[in-house]
């Protein structure tokens, strides 16, 4: 059975279609078949009954009156039926009184037999009473063989069984042709399902041909196949989301890890600096304070005074510039530098920059190349910082070219301007490279390097470049092949455009180098607590022919201001009591006619960008870090000067 | 008186004793051809009677036989006549009796059954004559003559009966 259950549809539709054709013929045939055998049997029996009664009345007179001789022949009658095997007359006292056979084989009973005619007995027989006048003188025995009821049966049954074989062929090929009609819906549907399920395709929806059981089950699997795509794409909208989530936080955590490693590199390199910046600040003044103690405690030579004269100048001036560079990052990374963008010529301010390196070259037997191509190399452009940069490229390149090396500048005219520095050093590791114009990053970060600076100036001099709207590179093969570094600058003004630049009239310079009467007619209130710096200033201004007044606190220098208004007042902010804030504000106070708006510089030690900020939102025209250059305080005057009093120009 | 009875009482039993195998079959053979013999309505009410003309051969069979039984209804009376008689329905004319024309001759014209022993029995005018054959008894049967007389013959007894000459 369970094998049964395994089969195909197909199949079992065959399978029952016959076998339930089979079946009911077999039953109908079977019953027609004992029915129609048994009706025969029924007739003959009906027939031989009749017989038997005509046959009782021919022979009832012959068995009267004894007469067996007649009796035998009214039997022999029988003879027309050749069925009939034999025929006994019997008399009523039970003796055999005649007889028929129509084989000699046969014999008659020696008294009547009981009737027997059940079953399926071989032979038919009839009992019958031979009567006269109602009475009941013998009786008649006729003895029939059934082999024609067994005849019939046979062929019947053979009959049946042809009819039951074409039968069973015919609903074969019926089921075989009509089987489709049940199953090839399922089987559609079998596909379908095995379809789907390779190939995970739950858009494939099963074709419905009907509207009985099977189209039901088909509706029913196409509505599941909707509801798991449906589900399906929820959770693929989920899973999505999901990711989604996952890579977001993913990316967050990658961020924070990346910004957690930022912040601890910057720490380190923070360390470094610091590290660097303690030890080159300590190392000019080294120099200044020994060479201070020398010349206070010894008697020194004249000779060796103006060296240690000159060796704290130097050093002090490195240190300034140490300074200076460490503001310039700090005011480059705020936004707070301006340019003082002017035509110039490109090449004058490399060879500027060149002038300058050339002693620190010639000392260690550098040579140096200087190829500037055609001139002049006109473009507009900040000439100082400009000159920065190259100085600083130079001065990194003399630095690390050893002795008796080789430092080549060229300036070419390549869409633009294209400056290149080279050396013949160590030249740089290319893992560095993209580290190079990070700022307080040096190659060497130890303690024990051999070479100074704060590895601020690449940082400022790509910054200065890029203000520029230029771009510098560093190039190296490494290994001891040397560097390179490539400026490029878009040459913002052609050439022709550019005017002559108006020569300076040639006057007397001062100590500084300055003219003496730049700041003729000018007056200036100085106000610092620091008695140094007062003296400096003073001194600078007054080589240059400015009436100077100096004042040690805010009140002494606003009682200056009162009792004669000065054309520029120059003042510190970070003072005991009043401060330079406080001493601008009532400034600024003031009526104009009193000094009210007399342009005011902020000279001060706070060097940030918002101490600069502050102190400009305060009332200051303009802010100066120390250590300042005197000359910068000069032409910073003579500017506010002029502006203020256009004849003093 | 007592010889009498002692002579009729052994000689009663000296006819018991007599009484032939052949006459034991014809007295049954005359019982039963009342049974396959209609006689016309009009034959008159009353037991079926047959008479035994003069010497009586069968003895007490044929009353044994007969006693009780009945015929359509009908009772069957014997009688022994010594001459012809009305009333009776059958006449057995034994091969004794001297006359059997005159026994004839008054069941002319009437219902009544005549039966013979005589060779020339039925010749003479009778419907049923008896005769022997190798010790079976015979009989055969003038069918004009019992339609003359009214009565009607069933086939069966007729396919039994020996043809006339």
């Amino acid at each position: 059975m369970s094998r049964f259950r395994d089969l195909p549809i197909r199949r079992k539709l065959l399978l029952m279609t016959a076998l339930s054709s089979v079946t009911a013929l077999l039953l109908a045939s079977g019953g027609f078949l004992l029915w129609d055998v048994e009706r025969f049997r029924t007739t003959i029996e009906e027939d031989m009954q009749a017989q038997a009664r005509l046959l009782s009345q021919g022979v009832s007179s012959a068995l009267t009156f004894g007469d067996d001789r007649a009796a035998a022949e009214d039997l022999a009658v029988l003879r027309i039926r050749p069925r009939v095997a034999m025929s006994c007359l019997y008399h009523s006292s039970g003796l055999l009184f005649a007889s028929y056979h129509r084989d000699g084989d046969s014999e008659c009973p020696l008294r009547p037999p009981l009737p027997s005619n059940f079953g399926w007995n071989p032979v038919i027989t009839v009992l019958e009473p031979v009567l006269v006048n109602d009475q009941a003188v013998g009786t008649l025995f006729i003895e029939r063989d059934a082999t024609d009821v067994y005849d019939r049966l046979r062929v019947g049954a053979l009959t049946a069984s042809v009819v039951l074989f074409l039968a069973f062929l015919a609903s074969f090929v019926i089921a075989a042709r009509m089987q489709h009609l049940i199953a090839s819906p399922l089987l559609d549907l079998a596909g379908t399902a095995r379809t789907i399920s390779s190939s995970q395709d739950y858009t494939i929806r099963a074709a419905q041909r009907s509207e009985d059981e099977v189209g039901v089950v088909v509706r029913a699997f196409n509505d599941m196949l909707a509801h798991i795509a449906s589900r399906d794409r929820d959770l693929s909208r989920a899973n999505e989301d999901l990711g989604r989530e996952v890579s977001l936080r993913r990316a967050v955590e990658a961020e924070r890890t990346a910004a957690l490693a930022r912040e601890r590199d910057a720490n380190r390199l923070k360390d470094e600096f610091l590290a660097t910046l303690s030890h080159e600040l300590r190392t000019p003044l080294n120099a200044v304070l020994g060479w201070t103690q020398v010349l206070r405690t010894a008697r020194v030579e004249p000779d060796k005074q103006e060296r240690a004269l000159e060796s704290i100048e130097r050093n002090a001036r490195a240190q300034a510039r140490l300074i200076e560079d460490l503001l310039e990052v700090s005011r480059i990374a705020s936004g707070k530098l301006r340019l003082q963008v002017r035509p110039i010529d490109l090449a004058s301010v490399v060879e500027a920059a060149a002038e300058i390196v050339q002693p620190a070259a010639a000392a260690k037997r550098i040579r140096l190349h200087v190829d500037l191509g055609q001139r002049p190399a006109m473009t507009s452009a900040d000439p100082d910082r400009l000159q920065q940069v190259v100085w600083n490229l130079l001065s990194n390149a003399v630095k690390f070219t050893p002795q008796d090396g080789e430092v080549r500048v060229e300036l070419r005219r390549r869409a633009g301007y294209l400056l290149t520095v080279q050396d013949s050093g160590p030249g740089i590791d290319p893992r560095f490279i993209p580290h190079v114009f990070e700022p307080f990053r040096q190659a060497d970060g130890t303690a024990s390097r051999e070479h100074g600076g704060l590895g601020l100036g690449l940082a400022i001099a790509k910054q200065l470049v890029e203000l520029h709207g230029g771009t510098i590179q560093a190039r190296s093969p490494g290994g001891g092949q040397g560097a390179a570094f490539d400026i490029h600058l878009p040459s913002v003004i052609a050439a022709a455009d550019v005017p002559a630049a108006p020569s300076q009239p040639t006057v007397a310079a001062s100590v500084l180098g300055l003219d003496r009467t730049l700041l003729r007619d000018v007056h200036v209130v100085v106000v610092d607590d620091e008695e140094d710096a007062r003296i400096l200033l003073e001194t600078a201004l007054s080589e240059c022919g400015a009436t100077v007044t100096t004042a040690a606190t805010a009140s002494e220098g606003l009682a200056a201001v009162s009792r004669r208004p000065p054309d520029v007042v120059i003042s510190d902010i970070g003072m005991p009591q009043a401060d330079g804030f406080s001493l601008i504000r009532q400034l600024r106070a003031m009526a104009p006619a009193h000094g009210g708006d007399i342009p005011a510089i902020a000279l001060t030690a706070y060097a940030s960008p918002e101490d600069r900020l502050a102190a400009l939102e305060a009332g200051y025209q303009h802010h100066v870090a120390k250590p300042f250059e005197a000359t910068e305080i000069v032409r910073l005057v003579r500017s506010l000067a002029s502006e203020a009093h256009p004849h003093h120009a | 008186m007592l010889a009498v009875l002692s002579t009729s009482a052994p000689s009663a039993a000296q006819e018991v004793v007599e009484v032939t195998p052949e006459y034991r079959l014809k007295a049954e053979f005359i019982h039963n051809f009342i049974k396959f013999i209609e006689w016309p309505d009009g034959a008159g009410g009353g037991p079926l009677t047959i008479c035994v003309a003069g010497q009586n051969p069968f003895g007490s069979t044929l009353t044994t036989q007969v006693e009780g039984d009945t015929v359509s209804g009908r009772p069957i009376a014997l009688r022994v006549i010594l001459e012809p008689e009305d009333g009776c329905h059958v006449v057995f004319v034994p091969r004794t009796s001297l006359g059997p024309q005159a026994y004839l001759r008054q069941a002319q014209g009437t219902p009544t059954l005549t039966v013979g022993e005589a060779p020339d029995f039925v010749t003479q005018g009778g419907i049923i004559g008896f005769s022997m054959e190798a010790e079976r008894v015979r009989f055969t049967i003038d069918q004009a003559a019992a339609e003359k007389a009214g009565l009607k013959i069933s086939s069966r007894l007729l396919t039994l009966a020996r043809q006339p000459e």
